[in-house]
């Protein structure tokens, strides 16, 4: 009697670490997964966010041209800067708007979002895809200010731009170092 | 005593099961340890290859915003080498900054700085004067100047597994370049 408990037992165990292993590699890949997408969600924001900071400065640097030519240019410029890969399930979505600040300054506003297609999450139907956004903002320095006091007229210099605060004082940093 | 002996028998009698068992744990952890290991040592350098595009993406921008916005061009270089931290460009990669000008609608080199420890040939064109090979959607408008960076980065992997990827997968050289 005791020995068919026993092998029934072993028998009960059989399979055991197929079952385990089933269920640790099933969580193990989404969370390997989830670190591979989001790690390439990273990377295109980083093209993105250089994208649009390229086409501002192309929109500000053109504005003389007039907003419809330095529209164009700033799209080249996109384009140029945000090199799309297999990675897009489709051509980004990109707006420049032109506006006017308090000191009646031109200021340019670019937003750009880019959608991606994932690797591993899309065995989650809600994450088929990633979305990705990001903005930059230029306007001109003006006269006497801290960034943009030069007598001879506008040059690149002048251009300061600034998206999230932690890389408008970035730039605002290098503007600096320009100095 | 009896009940003891009883015991002894039937321990006796399941040994040729228990022989058949042996070893099965011993294999099925190294079975489920080398999937597990394959998937470890590919995450971890797939990982750090995600990582080291993400760090050049940002760099080759930050590159082409400062050379555009008037720091000379070996200076750039020089800035761009020094904050590539945790990634050394000094030693395992390269940066090259160059100035194009639109000369009558002809894209000139008029000037590049290179800074890096590997060698690497700009996309974009070596000669100073001589014409510049950029993308037509980053050509500079009629007289003026597009600073273009290019950032090169030799990745190597750490694990066996990418070591493998390496050959098949993954870049050995990592390349990024900004148009500003």
């Amino acid at each position: 009697m005791n020995r068919i408990l026993h092998d029934r037992r072993r028998w009960s165990d059989r399979g055991q670490i197929i079952v385990l292993l089933a269920l640790c590699l099933t969580v193990m890949l989404m969370l390997f997964g989830l670190s591979i997408d989001v790690g390439f969600a990273y990377v295109t924001r980083a093209k993105l966010s250089r994208a649009v900071d390229a086409a501002c400065l192309e929109a500000m640097k053109n504005l003389s041209q007039g907003q419809a030519m330095a529209r164009t240019l700033a799209q080249n410029s996109f384009n140029a800067n945000y090199h799309a890969s297999g990675l897009d399930a489709n051509v980004p979505a990109l707006t420049i708007n032109f506006t006017t600040d308090a000191f009646g300054q031109t200021m340019v506003t670019v937003n750009a979002t880019a959608t991606i297609r994932t690797f591993f999450m899309r065995i989650v139907p809600k994450y088929r895809t990633l979305t990705v956004s990001n903005s930059a903002e230029a306007t001109r320095g003006k006269l006497g200010d801290d960034f943009g006091a030069r007598p001879l007229g506008f040059d690149e210099k002048q251009w300061w731009l600034h998206g999230a605060p932690a890389r408008g004082h970035h730039f605002r940093h290098l503007f600096r170092q320009c100095e | 005593m009896e009940r003891s002996g009883i015991e002894s028998t039937a321990a006796s009698r399941d040994l040729p099961g228990r022989a058949r068992d042996s070893g099965q744990a011993v294999l099925e952890c190294a079975l489920s340890a080398t999937i597990m290991l394959i998937l470890v040592f590919g995450l971890i350098d797939l990982s750090r290859a995600i990582f080291v595009a993400q760090v050049i993406a940002n760099l080759a921008g930050q590159g082409s915003s400062m050379a555009s916005r008037g720091t000379t061009l070996p200076n750039t270089a020089a800035a761009v080498a020094a904050s590539s931290a945790p990634l050394n460009l000094n030693t395992n990669g390269c940066v090259i900054v160059s100035a194009v000008y639109n000369n009558n609608s002809v894209m000139k080199l008029t000037a590049q700085s290179a800074l890096g420890g590997i060698t690497a040939l700009s996309h974009v064109g070596s000669a100073i004067g001589g014409t510049a090979t950029i993308p037509s959607a980053a050509a500079p408008q009629l007289n003026q100047t597009v600073y273009v960076t290019e950032v090169f980065y030799s990745f190597k992997a750490i694990t066996p597994i990418g070591n493998f990827l390496s050959k098949t997968f993954l870049p050995k050289q990592l390349y990024d370049v900004a148009y500003y």
